[in-house]
């Protein structure tokens, strides 16, 4: 990696903004969505955008969105969002409010030559509605003038308000009702384009490849933060600027009403865009060619076999070989014409570029008569998946044929690993007991408490881990807090339902060091497709018992299900080794369903924690370089009131693999898990080594999808 | 102690003291050298320019094949040295585990420089060195994506000759034919430069590879 790269890396890393095309990337609007200053426009972020966005004001109001291009025409938005003085506590008094929402937007049509972009969007559509509005927008550009226009309800429409248009279609439209916040988190589908609508509109000039100016007319009369003396509005025209920093880095500024100063920092990341394209790693060795078989029959023939030497000193070079790939050969069965290696990939993200890896080191080692390989690659926990079988002629011929990926791909041979004859297997001296280690920090991150957005715990974590042979694990976890602020929540739990979440912040006040994590586990390969796993201890900080799991994946099937049976208690404040006296039996029936360009359905149904029952159903678009954005949500049978605020458990998971920013290959990634409220209701066990998610690369249909970095 | 600064001098402790034999699945530590790597002294220390180190004895005692490759957007050269030929692709590869493709003096493929070059179908542009030139050579790159997907692009390119040179290779004369790629017209953006021998031995390139990574300049030191 040259020097350059390396900054790029670790400026990639510091800002996360790497790699972005400034001339896709919209500009956007105080809400996190592209637009002018408040209002948006009909404009779409590049696919698979995602923008991070912070907005403050000079009154003390500030918001931080983050909005993700779920498709080329539909945005969601998560938004966390702060007022000063806004929150009525009774007696005339009022207090600074924090409040999350969410949008959804979607593009009618795009822009033509002579035809507008048209978006229709629903902002805050659920929960204390507070920016609640929707909206019909138009956009076209004109050189370098842009311009908006669109059609706006609720909030959007208190100023210059008339009757809605969609009362020509049923009355119902024509009167707005009042919010129902209840305990929040419901969809306010009975507010959606009800009541008065307005109009409005704005132009963006483009002064520069950077520089972006802007000025709208605002439909939004601020009525409440008026009511509150937070805005004292003297104009509904707003003026602002944008400017890119550098590639996908970009600061807004505006005056708003004439009131109040504001500026918007945009930071935005693509999983399809990387500093690295497809990574700065070493490059592969070549594959070793055999000599003509007319010309050097000796060295074809099949004596090597029996003199006993050969097939020991075969092993030990593929063990040495793969190591220097970073694959770690865990057993072998070599004869005249086959060869079988299992081998661990801690490095690659994709199996396929591992087992291209292996099959070229293996051909620069295996004796010429050697012609089929099979190739077991095997996940961090030992467990196999499918075996790939290649012809070794086929690999020799198509190394550096134009279309050799496909080609390769064609004539690849796949087959459960666990219908493979053991019988000659030899298992490499030095596999197990394994033992690994770690000392190092850890952080424990909670966002977006009611109370404060962030609390962070920051801290020094000893890992150990210790497999005696093949399938089974002990490993554990200790931590010692060393500074955070998750201990200062203060938030008492007052729910109705069994406290199996609620006091969490009564874990994160333990001082001394304590135990995260300590179990046994015993992973295994029933039959065909099939997958299992025990587990005892303490299966995560909370909770300990015994976790049983057995998952059906069949190769090149999109659909895997699995069912999973818990029994825990819940463990002490202190995270040592007593327990409390709550139990809870947790069940499920897990159907996965890979629909295809990346995207993925995960339904359960079963039993929660706190004994509700109920189903959670997650979509989640995924990247073959590891990249992964999701969203849950579990609906029990629990009633909204019992569930106490949100209403039901919800949230979003971004996953960004550290290859994808540091260039180089490396299975570390970072995952956020964003819960806007963390409640007893839909909880469930943080289990590790959950198999679906283990062992669903190592076979089709993930593994022919990555396929594309087989030749790297 | 401000509550920054401790959580600071804590974070590097913890990075500081760290070890073990599994430290890649520690997100922070990832994280931690990646940052150290570029901060440490030295880190920032540019690799030499092969371009200063050349000279006509040292290639004369070269015992084997070397490219200069001058990576033209960032003006940094380097040698290769050839490591594997398979059905007339001859690999090359950097000092610093890098590599290079080409089949009959045409890159057809780059690794670990980022936006890659997978592989490229360059037979016509071969068969039209042959023949003076070509008007329809098509020319079929594929590149590997941040996504691990086959990007392919087709182009019909005109090859055309476009004069004579006489090129001087750390003192060695070389006369030459040289030809252009133009790929504008046909569904490219580029226009490569050839200069090839009575011999068919291409002496110099310059190639473009993808649009991040730009055109390399490559020259035939050897033979």
């Amino acid at each position: 990696m040259t020097i350059r790269t390396r900054v790029s890396a670790l400026v990639a890393a510091l800002v996360l903004a790497s790699g972005a095309d400034a001339q896709q990337i919209r500009s956007i609007n105080s809400y996190g969505v592209p637009g002018l200053i408040d209002m948006p426009s009909a404009q779409m972020q590049p696919d698979a955008e995602l923008t991070t966005s912070l907005t403050l004001l000079s009154n003390g109001v500030g918001r931080g969105q983050i909005a993700f291009q779920l498709l080329p025409r539909l945005q969601a938005v998560f938004r966390y969002a702060t007022l000063p003085d806004f929150l009525n506590v009774g007696g005339g008094e009022f207090e600074r409010t924090y409040d999350r929402s969410f949008d959804l937007r979607f593009q009618l049509l795009k822009e033509g030559r002579y035809r507008p972009a048209v978006t229709v969007g629903l902002q805050d559509f659920g929960g204390t509605s507070i920016y609640a509005a929707e909206y019909l927008v138009a956009t076209k550009s004109f050189g370098d003038f842009t311009v908006t226009g669109g059609l706006g309800w609720g909030r959007f429409a208190t100023r210059g308000g008339f009757g809605n248009p969609l009362g020509a279609i049923s009355d119902r439209f024509d009167d707005r009702p009042p919010v129902d916040v209840g305990e929040g988190g419901q969809v306010q589908s009975g507010q959606l384009f009800r009541g008065d609508a307005a109009l409005f509109g704005g132009v963006q000039y483009q002064w520069s490849d950077r520089l972006i100016l802007k000025a709208e007319y605002s439909s939004d009369a601020y009525v409440v933060e008026e009511d509150r003396g937070i805005i004292d509005q003297r104009t509904p025209i707003n003026v602002g600027f944008d400017y890119a920093l550098r590639p996908g880095v970009r600061l807004g500024g505006y005056i708003l009403n004439g009131a109040e100063a504001g500026l918007t920092l945009q930071f935005t990341l693509n999983p399809k865009r990387s500093t690295f394209g497809s990574g700065v790693e070493a490059r592969p060795q070549p594959v070793t060619l055999r000599p003509d078989r007319s010309a050097n029959p000796a060295v074809w023939d099949t004596a090597w076999t029996q003199d006993g030497v050969t097939p020991v000193v075969t092993r030990a070079r593929l063990v040495d070989d793969l190591d220097d790939e970073g694959l770690e050969v865990v057993a072998t069965k070599i004869d005249g014409n086959r060869a079988e290696i299992h081998f661990r990939n801690p490095r690659y993200t994709t199996n396929a570029q591992a087992i291209g890896r292996a099959a070229r080191r293996a051909t620069a080692i295996l004796p010429a008569s050697v012609e089929t390989f099979v190739l077991v690659p095997l996940n961090a926990r030992g467990l196999s998946g499918t075996a790939v079988i290649l012809r070794r002629s086929d690999i020799e011929a198509l190394e550096n044929s134009p279309n050799g990926t496909a080609e390769i791909l064609a004539v690849a041979g796949r087959v459960d690993a666990a219908t493979l004859d053991r019988t000659g297997l030899v298992v490499q001296p030095d596999a197990f007991p394994r033992f690994n280690w770690s000392l190092g920090p850890y952080v424990s991150l909670s966002t977006f408490d009611p109370d404060n957005p962030a609390r962070i715990d920051l801290g020094a974590q000893l890992f150990g881990s210790y497999e005696p042979v093949q399938g089974v694990l002990f490993e554990g976890a200790i931590r010692q807090r060393i500074v955070g602020n998750r201990d200062e929540s203060t938030r008492r739990s007052e729910s109705e339902l069994t406290r199996v979440r609620t006091d969490t912040n009564l874990f994160a006040r333990t001082d001394g060091p304590f135990l995260q994590f300590a179990t046994a586990n015993y992973l295994w390969r029933p039959g065909r497709n099939l997958y299992a796993r025990v587990s005892g201890g303490y299966l995560e900080e909370q909770f300990g018992g015994i976790s049983t799991e057995l998952l059906w994946k069949r190769d090149g099937s999109p659909l895997a299900i699995g069912v999973e049976y818990n029994r825990v208690r819940q463990r002490d404040f202190d995270k040592r080794l007593g327990f409390q006296d709550i139990d809870a039996t947790t069940a499920f029936v897990t159907g996965y369903y890979n629909h295809g360009n990346g995207f993925h359905s995960q339904l359960s149904i079963g039993q929660y924690l706190a004994g509700d029952r109920g189903a959670t159903y997650e979509l989640a678009r995924e990247f073959s370089n590891g990249w992964r954005v999701s969203a849950y949500a579990t609906k029990t049978n629990v009633s909204s009131e019992d569930f106490g605020e949100g209403s039901f458990d919800r949230g979003i998971r971004i996953t960004v693999p550290f290859s994808w920013v540091l260039g180089t290959q490396t299975q570390t990634s970072s995952s956020l898990l964003i819960q806007p409220i963390l409640r007893d209701g839909g909880a469930r066990l943080n289990l590790r080594n959950r198999l679906y998610p283990m062992v669903r690369e190592q076979s089709a249909p993930d593994l022919t999808d990555d396929w594309g970095r087989f030749w790297r | 102690m401000q509550p920054l600064r401790k959580t600071l001098a804590a974070l590097a402790l913890t990075v500081l003291a760290a070890c073990g034999n599994q430290q890649e699945s520690n997100t922070l530590l990832v994280a931690g050298q990646a940052a150290f790597d570029v901060l440490r002294p030295g880190g920032r220390t540019p690799p030499p320019d092969a371009r200063q180190v050349l000279s006509p004895a040292l290639i004369a005692q070269s015992d084997t094949s070397a490219l200069l490759v001058v990576q033209l957007d960032q003006n940094q050269g380097f040698t290769v040295i050839p490591e594997a030929a398979n059905r007339g692709t001859v690999q090359w590869r950097s000092g610093d585990d890098r590599g290079l493709l080409r089949r009959d003096g045409i890159i057809v493929g780059t690794r670990g420089f980022g936006h890659d070059l997978y592989t490229a179908d360059v037979a016509a542009l071969d068969a039209a060195f042959d023949a003076g030139g070509a008007a329809d050579a098509l020319r079929v790159n594929r590149f590997l994506t941040p996504e691990g997907k086959i990007d392919t692009v087709d182009m019909i390119c005109a090859v055309r000759l476009t004069g004579t040179e006489t090129l001087n290779i750390y003192g060695k004369l070389k006369r030459t034919r040289v030809f252009e790629e133009d790929c504008r017209a046909g569904g490219g953006d580029f226009v490569n430069r050839y200069w090839v021998e009575a011999n068919g031995t291409v002496r110099k390139s310059i190639e473009r590879i993808s649009p991040e990574l730009g055109a390399f300049e490559i020259t035939r030191l050897t033979e």
